[in-house]
């Protein structure tokens, strides 16, 4: 019987040097990063282009082939998805979100009494 | 600064790229060591504070966070069951079979790459079965070689042993002793004998009888002639030489009798005659 170990479905950092790129691939999970690959099944560009996009391309039917055969994918590619809309958003990219959102309130609020306070003490 | 600096920092290049405390010019070079505390930070980590992790947790993630995260498994879990069933149906078969279906296909991989595997291993052991006897045959050849080797020295060792032993056959030992001395006292030696031109003594007659020398041809021609010589001798018992050579003077004589005169005659002369012999 063959035993191929416990797969993971993962990113891999290829590119150079100020330019990443990650190629998504099925791996045995105790291998490196780049290590030797079962398979490829997408690739992800984390680098904004000139239409404000990071491109995400993978094929569905072999990561749903690979999820059959017990392949774990990790959390980081479970969130792309989730946001994709493949899975279900992940509870962390939403609380991000909202840390995000009330950092961004908090600056602005802060900025407003700044100003006013100026403009008192102006008068 | 700068002083402490270049009695600190002994690598030539560090110093070279730092020009005043104010610019920190430090080199862009990747360096094995740790820089001195003090040297100026760069210039990409100025702007970088490090500080304490800020937990700030609001009412809303107080709540909803422990939920979320049990909804969110819940649902990854049903869909994961759901991606199987889906990807099964659209394969066409059910988990068991395409559990079963994998066994065979993955049972019937084992027993082709075991054929596989024999056929190697009887190529292999064929090719390894002909090695070894070239090497068999190669230590055989190579200790016969040598077998034959031995065997020629010590033949040559033997045979240096003969000869040696037969060049000192005729030495004197405490076993063969008595054997020597009846060989000396029977021998009959003569010392007065012609030599070669290489210095070695020439047979004669008495050494051919006692010591069975080879006759040579020559030597039978002088030995004929010698024969010849000694039947002729003058000093035989023959006295015909008398008549012939004997005058008037000696005629009627008894010559038996004037032989024995003179052989009495001749040593009661030697004995008185001693001093006048010296005289003279």
């Amino acid at each position: 019987m063959k035993k191929e170990g416990t797969l993971a479905i993962r990113f891999a950092l290829h590119g150079c040097v100020n330019r990443p790129f990650y190629h998504i691939v099925v791996i045995q999970k105790h291998k490196a990063r780049n290590g030797r690959i079962i398979s490829q099944i997408g690739t992800y560009d984390p680098m904004i282009n000139q239409f404000g996009e990071r491109l995400f391309a993978m094929s569905f039917q072999k990561y749903r082939k690979w999820i059959l055969r017990e392949a774990q994918p990790t959390k980081s590619l479970v969130k792309m998805l989730g946001i994709a809309g493949f899975y279900p958003i992940h509870p962390q990219s939403i609380l991000h979100a909202h840390r995000k959102r009330m950092l961004q309130a908090r600056q602005a609020s802060e900025a407003k009494q700044q100003t006013e306070e100026f403009k008192e003490t102006a008068l | 600064m700068t002083s402490s600096l270049r009695c600190l920092c002994s690598k030539k290049h560090i110093f070279d790229t730092l020009r005043t405390p104010y610019h920190a010019a430090v080199s862009l070079q990747f360096v094995r060591w740790r820089m001195h505390r003090g040297v100026p930070r760069p210039l990409h980590k100025l702007e970088k504070k490090i500080g304490p992790k800020i937990n700030v947790e609001d009412e809303y993630e107080k709540t909803w966070k422990r939920e979320m995260h049990k909804k969110y498994r819940s649902q990854m879990n049903a869909l994961r069951s759901e991606i199987v069933r889906d990807t099964l149906h659209w394969l066409g078969m059910n988990k068991v079979e395409h559990l079963m279906a994998s066994q065979k296909t993955q049972m019937a991989e084992w027993e082709e790459s075991h054929k596989l595997n024999d056929l190697w291993n009887a190529e292999i052991a064929k090719q390894r079965e002909e090695r070894m006897m070239k090497e068999r045959r190669k230590v055989e050849a190579a200790n016969y070689q040598k077998m034959v080797v031995g065997l020629r020295k010590r033949e040559i060792r033997r045979e240096m042993a003969e000869s040696f032993l037969g060049e000192y056959s005729s030495m004197i030992t405490p076993d063969n002793l008595d054997e020597k001395i009846r060989e000396a006292l029977d021998a009959q030696v003569q010392h007065s004998r012609p030599l070669d031109n290489e210095g070695k003594p020439e047979p004669i007659m008495m050494d051919m009888l006692y010591n069975q020398v080879p006759e040579d041809e020559t030597w039978k021609a002088d030995s004929e002639e010698r024969e010849k010589d000694l039947s002729e001798d003058p000093d035989d018992n023959d006295a015909s030489y008398l008549d012939s050579d004997l005058g008037e003077e000696m005629e009627g004589m008894d010559v038996d009798a004037i032989e024995a005169e003179d052989f009495n005659h001749g040593d009661e002369a030697e004995e008185t005659n001693d001093g006048q012999d010296k005289k003279s």
